[in-house]
């Protein structure tokens, strides 16, 4: 029942702001606190022997069951999602029109991907996934700004629901070649490798697309760029931080264990596509003149990464992988509270026409160079961690793929340091005023849990492993 | 005893965190005191390890905490104790806290001092890290800990972009360097399944099983040796780097961080000592980084670049040595070059203190009269990396000489040629600088003035070291009939595979006659040009030759990487920016423009509608349902 709690507090919180008018932040972030609370709570209580999950039958005839878990990798996705989602309501700095419904999107949107972070059941993991969207759609039309929104918005909405039919296909596929169709995640599993490497390989095929579409993955990628930047920031860092794992994650859960015949035999295009889209993101990242565009592209580099270690299916890309996918959440949320930081100080987020904030303000360029060095996976950081492991893992498919991907050690250093170099350095001195002591304060969390990952990441890895 | 070692890093992690958090009610005095007491414990810790390795001399392992566990993925926090750390952790921390010392003095005015003196001390943490840990992957959080902190001391004073530009381009270089260096370490895992010293080589010999794989990997540790260390052709960031406070070139920049390669070498030396491939490699980026290095230096006429182009010239003689096989003269040459080099960079600081901020040596000379403990020391410098006998510089560059002559005559002559360059351009530098009549303005004669103490002492301290360091490596051949061990090599041998001269003590005599003769006859060249003759360096439109205008820019490496690297990758990015992703991408997405229009109308008649209402009501209705259940 524990589980149905992490997921029904947001969803439930949600349906109450729709109707509401009372102080939508404080009532949305402590639903999100307590939500964790009872996760981590819940998480003792499992190691105790206490059964959290749930398992009701829904749709007989089909096998369809409204079933959630709790496993290590569900657990980790499942935290990342409360303190991201903590974090980002957090952020909000200034007051937004129609704050309830926003907050209720919001909520709904968290809900839906806890649902599928904890999903043990292929159908509903689907639905969660295709649900998530609904919310984030309206957050960017209705909260978002710029001239073509609505064509961006629609951009982004069909092509993931477009990429999405594929996954449907390859689960349903998988879903009717049993003797007793049931969607059941174990099931599901056994049925897949039962296939031939052939049928594997499709079936992977499917999923791939519609994982590469939602990370995103070279050349599904063009509606992100353009998505991010005329989302409010807080849809952006929804976005960027949670959102796009459910399909990091969908590799983990539902592709490797599944199909890994097919993966190994017919699905390496999949790890070059990967290899390729970490070079071209990085390199799209150098010729980026605005912030949050470069950030953008940067976070496309490393879910490149991601998914190229991840496929390589070893231990290491698997934890790697998933220790990663925190990670990159945590920077996210940060690196994109620092642009808003910026933004809404300097007007503009033109890195060429920004100079000398360190001189202004030398604890916020203290705290963003630590953000900055946990992007690049400066060792000590979480971003090292979880780089290291996915590398070491592509290496196992080949040295070579490992070098081209690990080019963006190089590339990442060159476009990040050059943007903190025009934006933070330098004599000319805009005037920048302090942070708030809120701002501070998502900052300096953020920096905390990349340096204590980085320094003691057993502690992550243990709570991934604890199925492995 | 063993056990302290944890202690050693974390001395200077305390100073780092004290200084950078409690800085701010603390008076320049103190902070500075704290700095330098967090290094000079540790250095004393380091010295009561040193010892008991002495009469020890084997590998211990102090494991700290479990670090990153996944599978058979093993890595902790943990160190190792055994000749080689024990000896690079006594003369880190030893130079360090010299370093720290003479900051005090040297950065008093500045308005980031505590800034500088908690990088120092973070950088002195990585630098032990570097050293101490017992894997490579420790090794790695050091390497680019130590990197991070080189970066942020380059660009210290990051109000001018052109620092920034030094300190960005320092980072990227080595960022190459250690692409090869996780690549290494990703084969050697897959092969080995460890990263543990102990496991591949000490106890395990793992090593042993990468088989064809051999050559790669250690190329692969090599082009991270050559990023840190400024090997051909990774070289192009260390003289830029001395866009940096003075006291950082010495530490970082000379003594200490720029010879990381050379104990990543030589810690793996097992490997390297296996493929003669990988071993020619090192040889000959040696050979020619030290040619070109000496090079260079002979037209430089800023004090700090003179050194700098010293500098990746002396790390091509230790790399030279490496590859061929002689690795405990190498890590002997950068104990003494450490000592003999940081006096320098320190002695140029004090100089350049004295002189206001100038740096160009055709702007000085007759500085001997105004300051005499800056110019007997840097004397003292200048003799021992010339490689005069008995100072320290004689005995480690003349064994790297006397293997040159036994391996390959071609490196041995390449090698006596970098030799004699380093003894005519350091003495051009000092007799510019110190002989002759004062050629700045009088604003800077009136101005001149020895160095507060704590900026002497340090001096003075180096100045020792630098005339005695030299005789724990006593040459083999001249040492056993004089009864003196070689004491290094013998102490190393437990670490590192032994190497030695099979030259007999006639013939070791000879070289070092003819390799100090040659030394001496450019001494007099330089004497005779610059004093006797009272000529100055030309002004850098005088110079008519081209060989001169080559070197004096630097063979132009720097725009040669400018166009074949730089540009293409810029001109590729923003050519895929166009083509791909703006024009091709775009247009597949939004091929069926009116199609989408019309959809978003749709969904945009949703939004105000009901069907929301409803939707959220069947969810809420089963979830409500599913509790009843």
């Amino acid at each position: 029942m524990i589980a149905l709690a992490i997921f029904s507090i947001p969803l439930l919180l949600s349906l109450l702001l729709f109707n509401s008018r009372s102080n939508s932040n404080k009532l949305a972030l402590t639903g999100l606190m307590t939500t964790l609370v009872v996760a981590i709570v819940g998480k003792v209580l499992q190691s105790y022997g206490h059964i959290i999950s749930l398992d009701v039958p829904l749709i007989d005839t089909i096998g369809f069951h409204f079933s959630l878990i709790l496993d290590g990798p569900a657990f980790v996705m499942v935290l990342l999602t409360l303190i991201a989602g903590i974090g980002i309501l957090y952020s909000i700095d200034k007051e937004i029109q129609n704050a309830n419904r926003f907050y209720a999107w919001s909520m709904m949107m968290i809900a839906a991907m806890l649902g599928a972070f904890m999903a043990a059941d292929a159908l509903m993991f689907y639905l969660c996934y295709e649900w998530a969207l609904i919310p984030i759609f309206f957050l960017i039309l209705k909260w978002g700004h710029g001239e073509h929104l609505s064509k961006i918005t629609m951009r982004f909405f069909l092509y993931t629901l477009f990429g999405s039919l594929f996954m449907m296909l390859s689960l349903l596929y998988v879903h009717q070649s049993m003797a007793h169709p049931t969607f059941e995640m174990n099931a599901m599993w056994e049925a897949g490798k039962a296939l031939t490497a052939g049928q594997q390989g499709w079936v992977f095929a499917g999923l791939f697309i519609a994982f590469a579409v939602k990370m995103p993955v070279f050349p599904f990628h063009s509606w992100q760029p353009s998505t991010y930047d005329h989302a409010p920031i807080q849809g952006t860092m929804l976005l960027a931080a949670i959102m796009l794992k459910m399909a990091t994650f969908g590799l983990v859960r539902w592709a490797l264990p599944m199909v890994p015949a097919g993966i190994e035999e017919h699905g390496q295009w999949a790890i070059y596509l990967s290899v390729i889209s970490v070079i071209y993101a990085s390199l799209m990242a150098l010729t980026q003149k605005r912030l949050k565009l470069m950030i953008a592209y940067s976070s496309v580099a490393h879910v490149g990464m991601i998914s190229a270690g991840v496929l390589s299916n070893t231990d290491q890309g698997t934890v790697g992988g998933l220790f990663e996918m925190f990670s990159h959440g945590i920077l996210a949320v940060a690196m994109f509270a620092v642009y808003q930081m910026i933004e809404s100080r300097v007007g503009h987020d033109r890195m060429n026409e920004m100079g000398g904030i360190r001189t202004s303000a030398p604890s916020f360029a203290f705290l963003f160079f630590i953000l900055v060095m946990g992007s690049v996976a400066l060792p000590f950081t979480s971003g090292f961690v979880g780089e290291f492991l996915l590398l070491q893992s592509l290496s196992n498919t080949g040295l070579g793929l490992a070098a081209l991907a690990g080019l963006s050690v190089i590339l990442g250093a060159a476009y990040m340091l050059r943007g903190f170099q025009k934006m933070m350095l330098g004599g000319k001195a805009i005037a920048f005023s302090a942070l708030s002591s809120k701002e501070t304060m998502i900052l300096s969390i953020a920096v905390i849990i990349v340096i204590a990952l980085g320094i003691y990441p057993n502690i992550l890895i243990q709570l991934i492993q604890n199925i492995l | 005893m063993e056990k302290l070692v944890a202690l050693i890093p974390l001395f200077p992690a305390l100073g780092f965190l004290c200084i950078t958090f409690l800085g701010k009610n603390m008076s320049k005095t103190a902070v500075g005191t704290l700095a330098t007491a967090m290094v000079g414990i540790s250095f004393v810790l380091a010295s009561l390890v040193f010892s008991t390795q002495l009469h020890e001399g084997h590998a211990t392992m102090v494991k700290v905490f479990d670090w990153i566990h996944v599978g058979t993925f093993k890595v902790d926090i943990s160190f190792i104790v055994d000749p080689l750390s024990s000896l690079y952790i006594l003369f880190i921390t030893g130079v360090g806290s010299l370093i720290h010392l003479y900051s005090i003095g040297y950065m008093h005015e500045d308005e980031g001092f505590n800034r500088f003196m908690s990088y120092l001390n973070l950088f002195v943490f990585f630098m032990l890290l570097l050293v101490l840990g017992d894997n490579l992957l420790l090794l790695f959080v050091g390497w680019e800990g130590v990197g991070v902190c080189s970066f942020m001391l380059i660009g210290f004073w990051y109000k001018d972009h052109a620092n920034n530009d030094a300190a960005k381009k320092a980072f990227v270089i080595n960022r190459i360097g250690d692409l090869g260096l996780l690549l290494a370490m990703t084969l050697i895992f897959i092969q080995c399944g460890s990263l543990n010293y102990n496991d591949l080589m000490i106890s395990g010999g793992d090593i042993a099983s990468l088989g064809k794989w051999t050559t790669l990997a250690a190329i692969l540790l090599f082009i991270g040796a050559m990023g840190k260390s400024a090997q051909f052709p990774l070289h192009t960031w260390l003289p830029d780097a001395m866009a940096g406070p003075t006291p950082v070139s010495a530490l970082i920049h000379a003594a200490t961080m720029v010879t990381a390669g050379i104990y990543l070498v030589a810690r793996f030396s097992d490997l390297f000592a296996m493929s003669e491939m990988a071993s020619q490699v090192v040889t000959w980026a040696g050979v020619i980084t030290a040619v070109m290095g000496a090079s260079i230096a002979l037209t430089q006429n800023d004090i700090k670049k003179v050194l700098a182009y010293s500098t990746v010239s002396q790390l091509g003689f230790m790399f030279a040595a490496l590859g061929m096989g002689a690795y405990s003269i190498a890590v002997f040459h950068v104990v003494t070059h450490a000592f003999f080099k940081a006096l320098l960079f320190l002695g140029s600081g004090s100089v350049i203190h004295a002189m206001g901020g100038e740096q160009d040596i055709r702007r000085m000379g007759g500085l001997k009269n105004h300051m005499s403990i800056t110019y007997w020391t840097f004397l003292i410098g200048t003799i021992a990396i010339a490689g005069i006998f008995p100072f320290a510089g004689f005995f480690s560059k003349d064994q790297i000489l006397a293997h040159a002559m036994e391996n390959n005559l071609t490196v041995f002559v390449l090698l006596m040629l970098a030799a004699a360059g380093t003894a005519f351009y350091m003495f051009r530098m000092f007799y510019l600088t110190f002989h002759g009549k004062f050629r700045g303005t009088h604003e800077q004669e009136h101005h001149l003035h020895e160095s507060p103490a704590t900026m002497t002492t340090p001096l003075i301290v180096l100045a020792i070291a630098s005339t005695i360091g030299g005789f724990i490596g006593f040459p083999h051949a001249i040492g056993e009939s004089l009864h003196v061990h070689h004491w290094l090599d013998h102490f190393l041998s437990g670490t590192v595979v032994a190497a030695h001269s099979h030259l007999d003590a006639t013939a070791e005599i000879i070289l070092a006659l003819v390799a100090m003769g040659v030394a001496g006859g450019m001494i007099y060249f330089a004497y005779n040009t610059y004093v006797s003759r009272g000529i100055n360096a030309l002004e850098d439109e005088e110079i008519n030759s081209g060989l001169h205008k080559l070197l004096l820019k630097k063979y132009g490496f720097d725009e040669l990487y400018d166009n074949i690297i730089r540009k293409p990758i810029d001109y590729i990015a923003s050519g895929l920016h166009h083509w791909v992703e703006d024009k091709a991408l775009m247009n597949i997405v939004d091929g069926s423009g009116s199609s989408v229009k019309g959809i978003a109308r749709l969904l945009q008649g949703l939004q105000n509608g009901q069907i929301i209402t409803y939707l959220l009501a069947m969810i809420g209705g089963l979830i409500a349902l599913l509790f009843l259940i």
